[in-house]
């Protein structure tokens, strides 16, 4: 037979065994670039001196190299000069890289949002009294967040997929667990078909959220009936 | 000179750059007085306004209001904000906050600037509500609303810091042209109440006529000349005169 039914979805259960991995690295490193990125967009947008042209300079490596070859200097390259580097389990290598990689597009996406909230949003805030900062996070933030989460979900997206090359620094993610099982089989075709759903269906769901998310956020700022 | 006033500027100037848009300019008001700005565009009325609240830093110059006083030269924060809790502007793009309802827009200097318990600040927010006649639109977002709406929330807005000097930046340039007179009634009810003092610029040369105890003419970042409505729309001054006949054609 060609393609076999039966073991196409038995591998789904051997991919399972890398999702608990695949999640968390996506989740944390999520969180840390959403983190990084707010600093990297605040301290530019603020045009805070040397941390401004700190941010620009990351921002630019991190966009403008390959993230596998971030994670093997860091990862193999680093621990050759570095101990500390060296007994750093691998997951936490590949939580740092992605979530420094990725926090240079959260940053830029970010950066965008707070541009296109009005400056007369933030006039007002300061006429009626409120402080700079009570300005931004009740009136700038909100209104940003709002623009940011289409291109929040496209970042994710492209983390979540990233952490697929985690396996080569011997992490068993979904990726890895798909690869080592058809390494013995030679069934790539199942296999890899089988984790190509698996990517497919998680990021489809994150995507239904990201639409349903926006349809509640908008609902304030569009006209009704028109 | 007069000693009961409730804002004094002395020599207010503002340079961007190498031009200079406030010539030293000096103002005495008394409380609840009503004064409109009227003159050219780009004389530098919106930004006299703006430096009142210092959402421009002028360049030199002392600012009192209600006996807070900010000197450019060493102005600190606490006075800043001291000097903008004594104010509320009323901007021309009504600038309310979009991701708050009327009447979150309303509570919110109540709420967290003036510390208000938030049922207290509910209840004085439905009397602004009622007295600009929104009380249905409560629950409305700003994208809800028509132009002279949100503008009459701007203005609730702004009654709601309870200021000493209320700041009118063109409040009705923005709007379409009937929905001028329903704005126009608001800051009218308001000025008739003197319980406020109230700084207008406009275009609208009539409204300012009407409703002024003094009205200033600006140009070049000076004031040229000030009186009351009809020392200032009947004066001899060819180049007020000139003025005020093209506005009021």
């Amino acid at each position: 037979m060609l393609f076999n039914f039966d073991y196409f979805l038995r591998m789904f259960q051997i991919i399972a065994a890398g999702f608990k991995n695949t999640l968390s690295l996506s989740i944390v490193s999520l969180f840390f670039s959403i983190i990084l990125g707010a600093l990297l967009a605040g301290v530019r947008y603020y045009n805070v001196p040397v941390f401004k042209q700190i941010s620009i300079l990351f921002t630019s490596f991190f966009r403008s190299t390959p993230f596998i070859a971030q994670l093997f200097v860091f990862y193999y390259g680093f621990a050759q000069i570095s101990k500390t580097i060296r007994n750093l389990p691998a997951y936490w290598a590949a939580v740092i890289v992605l979530s420094l990689s990725f926090a240079a597009y959260m940053g830029e996406n970010f950066r965008g949002a707070i541009t296109s909230v009005d400056k007369g949003q933030f006039e007002a805030g300061l006429s009626i009294g409120l402080t700079p900062w009570q300005t931004i996070y009740r009136i700038i933030v909100p209104q940003a967040a709002r623009i940011a989460i289409p291109g929040m979900a496209n970042v994710f997206a492209n983390l979540f997929k990233s952490t697929s090359l985690a396996f080569t620094v011997g992490i068993v993610d979904m990726t890895a667990a798909a690869k080592n099982e058809v390494n013995l089989s030679f069934r790539y075709l199942e296999g890899y078909v089988a984790l190509i759903i698996v990517y497919w269906i998680i990021l489809a769901l994150v995507e239904l959220g990201q639409s349903k998310m926006e349809k509640v956020m908008n609902k304030p700022y569009i006209q009704e009936g028109k | 000179m007069d000693e009961n006033f409730i804002l004094r500027v002395t020599g207010l100037n503002k340079k961007f750059g190498d031009l200079e848009v406030l010539k030293d300019v000096s103002l005495t008001m008394k409380p609840g007085e009503v004064i409109s700005i009227i003159g050219p565009s780009g004389t530098g009325k919106s930004t006299f306004l703006r430096c009142l609240n210092y959402l421009e830093k002028p360049t030199r110059g002392t600012i009192t209001i209600d006996g807070v006083t900010v000197d450019s030269g060493h102005a600190r924060h606490q006075d800043i904000y001291a000097l903008r809790q004594k104010t509320a502007m009323v901007f021309q793009n009504y600038n309310l906050f979009k991701n708050k309802t009327a009447i979150q827009n309303i509570m919110e200097p109540l709420v967290k600037v003036q510390k208000v318990p938030k049922e207290k600040a509910e209840q004085e927010a439905l009397e602004i509500l009622k007295m600009i006649g929104l009380l249905d639109k409560r629950d409305s977002y700003p994208a809800h609303l028509s132009g002279g709406q949100q503008q009459r929330i701007g203005i609730g807005r702004a009654m709601a810091v309870k200021p000493k000097v209320m700041l009118f930046d063109e409040p009705t340039s923005s709007l379409d042209p009937e929905l001028v007179g329903e704005v126009l009634k608001v800051i009218q009810n308001l000025a008739n109440s003197h319980v406020t003092g109230m700084i207008i610029v406009t275009h609208e040369m009539s409204f300012a006529r009407n409703v002024s105890d003094r009205v200033l003419f600006m140009e070049g970042g000076n004031i040229l000349e000030q009186g009351t409505p009809e020392e200032i729309f009947n004066s001899t001054n060819p180049r007020i005169a000139k003025f005020v006949g093209a506005c009021t054609k």
